[in-house]
């Protein structure tokens, strides 16, 4: 894998930085460290999507070397202020599974739009399943984006009038038609 | 204006029938495919099944399995054809939309060249034509007038010029032919002067060019005046 070599910054291997700093000013800076850190770690692993349940098992959060784990309260801390940043968007209330926007969903939605120009798919249907398994967008960025991703993009399309998702007959997939 | 815009925009975001038929057509296509790598799968476990069963010297049931993976591999050809279908279906379908909005294209361009044509009448472009061929025919006129009208004294320059040009020639060609006439004329005629002329021509050869030339000149012009009486 491409990121089988990430370098992990010099706070990975400070034990402290494990569990959520109590006073304020070192905790900002903690935070702010973390994030910078996950969106850096996801965006070179491709990972899209984190599980709060699974997190442990990422080198990422996990150093083996100091033996720390992140505890889940600071994980589950960090990922919600990527949340409100923009950065992040859990995908149930129970706070287990959690989208990673290492881009943000406006620049996800533009490079949608940018494929669906530069391929052609102006005024043409498509299907959400193609666009996710196609061969269509083999070899483009939009390659292993998850369902969830996909739908927020092309919701965010849609409300800027770009897109639309429709249904056809009900055992139908979703449809899916581009406005240039 | 927002409510213009949004009109105008929505009527070309509709999604249409014939979406929603492309849309169906591209379901089916996934699921009939999703299909074909699921027989495909049943069809190499039956072939491998048999081969166990060969293995254990199960012939009968062997064969069995062999003849379901017969079965499968049938579903399989039924299922490429339909494939077949639904792709044509598809082509079909876009090239059709295609041509619909090239035909669009070319009618609402027909419609403006129209318009465009309807702006000139065609009596305004000859008038125009006429027109255009009266200025020039006046413009022409007007220029070969003012080539014949020059002033006396530019008439007197011009005469001036061409005589003076007449003059420059002659002189010029007069002195390129001279030298050789003296020398010829002479010594037949006189074979008394003939006889001191080489001796005349000897010292002549060591002199400086320019006096021979000017020497020659000199020659040319007195039998030139000599003439000049005999061609009156």
């Amino acid at each position: 894998m491409a990121g089988a070599n990430f370098s992990f910054p010099v706070f990975h291997s400070y034990p402290p930085y494990f569990t959520l700093q109590p006073v304020k000013e070192t905790r900002e800076k903690q935070s702010a460290l973390w994030k910078d850190l996950i969106l850096k770690y996801c965006k070179q692993h491709k990972i899209f999507k984190l599980s709060t349940d699974t997190a442990s098992e990422l080198e990422l959060f996990h150093n083996r070397g100091i033996d720390r784990q992140l505890s889940p309260a600071a994980l589950d801390a960090f990922l919600s202020e990527l949340v409100a940043q923009g950065n992040a968007q859990w995908l149930d209330s129970g706070h287990h599974q959690c989208l990673i926007l290492w881009k943000r969903l406006d620049e996800w939605a533009a490079a949608l739009l940018e494929w669906a120009r530069s391929s052609g798919m102006e005024d043409s249907v498509t299907t959400v399943e193609e666009l996710l398994s196609g061969d269509e967008v083999r070899g483009t960025e939009l390659e292993g984006v998850p369902r969830e991703l996909m739908q927020a993009m092309l919701r965010f399309l849609e409300k800027q009038g770009r897109a639309r998702l429709f249904k056809g007959s009900t055992a139908d997939d979703e449809g899916v038609k581009f406005f240039l | 204006m927002g409510n213009i815009f949004s009109s105008k925009h929505k009527k070309g975001r509709e999604i249409t029938e014939e979406d929603r038929a492309v849309l169906s057509l591209k379901t089916q296509r996934r699921k009939l495919t999703a299909e074909r790598t699921r027989v495909e799968g049943i069809i190499d476990r039956e072939l491998q099944i048999a081969r166990q069963l060969i293995a254990q010297k199960k012939r009968d049931r062997a064969l069995l399995f062999l003849k379901r993976k017969k079965i499968q591999e049938q579903q399989v050809e039924r299922l490429d054809a339909w494939l077949i279908n639904v792709e044509q279906l598809l082509a079909n379908i876009e090239t059709a939309k295609r041509q619909n909005r090239l035909f669009d294209a070319l009618k609402q361009g027909q419609v403006a060249l129209k318009e465009l044509q309807q702006e000139v009448k065609i009596e305004d472009v000859e008038r125009l034509m006429d027109d255009t061929a009266e200025a020039k025919a006046y413009q022409d006129e007007v220029a070969q007038l003012m080539g014949q009208t020059l002033t006396p004294e530019q008439d007197q320059a011009a005469l001036a010029e061409l005589e003076s040009l007449e003059d420059a020639t002659i002189q010029q060609e007069v002195d390129e032919q001279l030298p050789s006439v003296p020398q010829h004329t002479l010594e037949p005629k006189q074979p008394a002067t003939a006889a001191e002329s080489p001796a005349e021509g000897a010292p002549a050869a060591s002199r400086e060019p320019s006096q021979q030339l000017a020497d020659a000149s000199r020659a040319k012009k007195e039998p030139l005046r000599a003439e000049e009486p005999v061609a009156a």
